[in-house]
């Protein structure tokens, strides 16, 4: 009878023992969950960040290369300053082999930024209507940056008159 | 008549069904226990979708991203301060070199009827992209059918004069519908 009570009590310790085990694997279990929990959500904004800093730093590339780009634009698309005589000539030539009579030409220098010279040169133009429109043409096709600003265009008899604004841009 | 029945041993005489009960209760209930356990447990085991990195590497690595970024940051601060200016004013340079006289031109040919004859025309490179017309029409129907052409350009009619059936008309119509 003894033994039995013996072999009980030991049954009844061993289902204790592993109630017991139980209880610490739910603590221990809740606590690994809330643990990754957390490292997930950090592992989430460590992500979210990563995407902000790359278009970060691809926008710091662009600044880095700022000045390079402006002195590139600068050099390839301005006239330099010592080159006006010849963007002048380049000008008049534009007239002639439009076939068009230029008359007022007046040049309005001014300042645009600390290394950028304008000029707005008015004039008025004769010719055939083909032949302004061609002229216009040349202009918005050059390379160089010097553009119509405005344009006022008159039937004169069987020709157009065409009274024109246009900026150039030096660089200095 | 009761049968009269002795128990003659020394020992208490065991209920088997008790006993079976007694002793299988315990038995299974540390079974059932255990295994709640290792299935319990075994969930810990199973790999996490994300990426083994340990939190100690993440705080590390953010802690690197706000200093980087905040070096970066304070850079292109300092570069928008000094050139900021000269790209906008870059931008609006292409922006104006970009602007096509010859587009508009082109669109006005392709516009005006026959029997309009244009006098004057005013052309702007500019935001407002307005295009200024002093026009004859032939006739009435010419013009009308001229201003259904032009109603979708923000059509504004200046001034309309007929004298011997020659209409003179002033009008101003934006390029960008």
């Amino acid at each position: 009878m003894k033994k039995i009570r013996w072999i009980t009590w030991g049954l009844l310790a061993c289902a204790a023992l592993s109630a017991a085990a139980f209880l610490t694997s739910l603590v221990f279990t809740s606590l690994t969950n809330a643990a990754e929990k957390k490292r997930l959500s950090q592992l989430q904004e460590l992500n979210h960040r990563e995407e902000e800093f790359a278009t970060l730093q691809a926008s710091y590339q662009e600044w880095r290369q700022v000045e390079t780009v402006l002195s590139q634009f600068k050099r390839e698309r301005l006239v330099a300053d010592r080159d006006f005589s010849t963007f002048r000539n380049g000008l008049n030539a534009l007239f002639v082999r439009n076939q068009l009579q230029a008359s007022g030409i007046n040049f309005l220098p001014g300042r645009a930024s600390v290394d950028i010279k304008k000029i707005i040169i008015n004039f008025v133009l004769s010719g055939t209507y083909a032949n302004l429109k061609k002229f216009i043409y040349d202009v918005e096709n050059h390379p160089q940056l010097f553009f119509l600003k405005k344009a006022q265009l008159n039937q004169a008899g069987p020709q157009v008159k065409g009274s024109f604004s246009l900026e150039v841009y030096l660089g200095l | 008549m009761r049968a009269i029945r002795y128990n003659l041993s020394q020992r208490k005489k065991i209920n088997p069904a008790a006993f079976a009960l007694r002793i299988s209760l315990p038995v299974l209930l540390t079974i059932g226990l255990a295994v709640l356990t290792a299935l319990n447990l075994s969930h810990l085991r199973r790999a996490s979708p994300a990426p083994a990195v340990k939190i100690k590497t993440i705080e590390r690595r953010l802690l690197d991203l706000t200093n980087q970024s905040q070096e970066y940051q304070n850079f292109i601060a300092q570069q928008k301060k000094v050139w900021q200016a000269r790209i906008a004013l870059a931008n609006g340079l292409i922006d104006q070199k970009t602007f096509s006289f010859c587009a508009r031109l082109n669109f006005l040919e392709a516009a005006l009827p026959e029997g309009i004859q244009v006098n004057a025309l005013t052309l702007i490179n500019g935001a407002a992209d307005r295009i200024a017309l002093n026009l004859s029409a032939a006739s009435f129907a010419r013009l009308i059918e001229l201003y259904k052409k032009l109603s979708p350009f923000q059509l504004i009619i200046g001034s309309e004069i007929e004298k011997g059936g020659i209409y003179q008309v002033n009008l101003q119509i934006s390029y960008q519908k």
